[in-house]
């Protein structure tokens, strides 16, 4: 590995510098053989690492680490036995990361390396006479689909030509051959400079089918949210409607049958026997739920003994009206809604 | 695989193709008598090495003329650059509306589905 100038060939990348701030890490010495003392290390590693300076882990006890990610901020730290130590620099030039955070990208026009290869961000191709090598189509604004054609069925009538002068005169081959290789380097520059319009036009039918898609889950969630809201509606209406009729249906019979009740107190007291009157009202009672079925027959039964009849058709009444009211309440909620 | 790099492939296929052409040419050739130039081989041969020239040649068409129907179906020439930004720019912003009306199409939907499990208490 050269040294000179800190720069490593290598076919591996090095690792980040923040890989020292970790527990027990020893720098190791290039003039001493023993690992020297994690301040001098962290010394070592601040002078190191001039351009970056992380503050401390989470895992260490506060009072001996600086975790301030300010700029231009220096704060000793105490060493430990069992722990390195970072400072922060003073430096107005230094870059503060954060561990396990990547680096910030590259700025534009800048250079980058990696693996040893340095890289531009700005990627440009460069022409044929950048290259030392001669141009066969015209600059400026071309059409390509000619172009390609062209070069295309010349190196079809360069290979004919070859061959003949193969047969005629072999030892000419060389400039028949640099002549074909011309037409394929011109060729294939030509589709390479039109990587980039490929990529936008690529970019613009990516996008285009994307909206494609929106639009259509747009129209189905729209579709399928007013489906369900006419389905709710129906279901309201009916729901509503036939609580109502419901509702009237009992409210009619339990007052029939609180008049019935009431005529049957009557009766009770004048004379025990009432039967025409609960004969009218038992097939009504057939129809209706179960608590007015039990009501009726509350009722019915009330009608055949003598002392605790009324008592037990007040009750019930009591029950009914109670009943109702709370229905009323209910529905009159749903219709609100 | 994209149009460009089949176009790309098919060419250096071409290349190959001329090459390996010249080196059967070479290998393969039937003898002939250098007083007149009569082959030296015989029929069968003859005929042998005809159909494959035949088709040797014939495969060097097929490559070129693969390469020419490739390059007619490039798409997005009419196009030039700024044209290209242009419609990245429109398309971008109908993109960014389309977002906005999807979630607004969301909350609507879930509004429905909050007023439905509302009904669906009170019936109860």
């Amino acid at each position: 590995m050269a040294q000179n100038e800190n720069i490593t060939i290598s076919a591996f990348p090095p690792p980040p510098p923040f890989y020292k701030l970790y527990l027990n890490y020893q720098a190791p010495s290039s003039t001493s053989s023993t690992p020297p003392h994690p301040s001098v290390a962290a010394q070592n590693a601040k002078n190191d690492d001039a351009k970056f300076s992380v503050p401390a882990p989470p895992t260490r006890s506060p009072s001996s680490l600086s975790v301030s990610p300010q700029l231009n901020s220096a704060q000793a730290t105490t060493t430990s036995p069992t722990t390195t130590t970072t400072t922060t620099t003073t430096s107005s030039s230094s870059i503060q990361l954060q561990p396990l955070l990547p680096p910030l990208p590259p700025k534009k026009g800048s250079t980058f390396q990696m693996f040893g290869q340095h890289y531009s961000t700005t990627d440009v191709l460069p022409s044929l006479t950048e290259m030392g090598v001669e141009q066969l189509y015209p600059n400026g604004d071309i059409d390509p689909i000619k172009e390609l054609k062209r070069l295309n069925r010349s190196i079809v009538f360069n290979y004919l030509q070859l061959l003949e002068t193969l047969v005629e005169n072999p030892s000419e081959y060389k400039t028949k051959v640099d002549d074909i290789s011309l037409l394929f380097v011109n060729f294939h520059h030509l589709l390479n400079s039109y990587r980039p319009h490929q990529a936008r036009e690529t970019l613009i039918s990516i996008m285009t089918e994307q909206i494609k898609q929106k639009r259509e889950s747009i129209t189905k969630i729209n579709n399928t949210i007013n489906s369900c809201k006419e389905i709710l509606k129906k279901t309201l209406q009916t729901v509503n409607t036939e609580e109502i009729a419901k509702l009237k249906q009992h409210v009619k019979q339990l007052q029939e049958i609180q008049y019935i009740g009431s005529t049957t107190e009557q009766s009770i007291i004048q004379s025990p026997s009432t039967t025409p009157l609960l004969a009218q009202t038992s097939p009504i009672t057939t129809t209706t739920t179960t608590t007015t079925t039990t009501t009726t027959n509350a009722t019915i039964i009330s009608s055949s003994t003598s002392t605790t009849t009324t008592t037990t058709t007040s009750n019930n009444n009591n029950n009914n009206d109670q009943w109702i009211n709370d229905y009323l309440q209910k529905l009159s909620l749903i219709s609100k809604n | 695989m994209d149009l460009l790099t089949q176009l790309q492939d098919k060419l250096d296929h071409l290349f190959l193709v001329f090459g390996t052409f010249i080196g059967v040419l070479q290998r393969d050739a039937p003898a002939s008598s250098f007083e007149n130039g009569l082959l030296l081989q015989d029929n069968e041969t003859l005929s042998k090495w005809s159909t494959q020239t035949k088709e040797m040649a014939l495969q060097v068409i097929e490559t070129s003329k693969l390469i020419e129907s490739i390059i007619d179906s490039l798409p997005g020439f009419n196009r030039n650059e700024e044209d290209q930004y242009n419609r990245l720019r429109a398309l971008n912003d109908e993109s960014i509306q389309l977002n906005q009306t999807i979630e607004q199409t969301k909350k609507d939907a879930g509004n429905v589905i909050t007023s439905q499990r509302r009904y669906k208490t009170d019936i109860k």
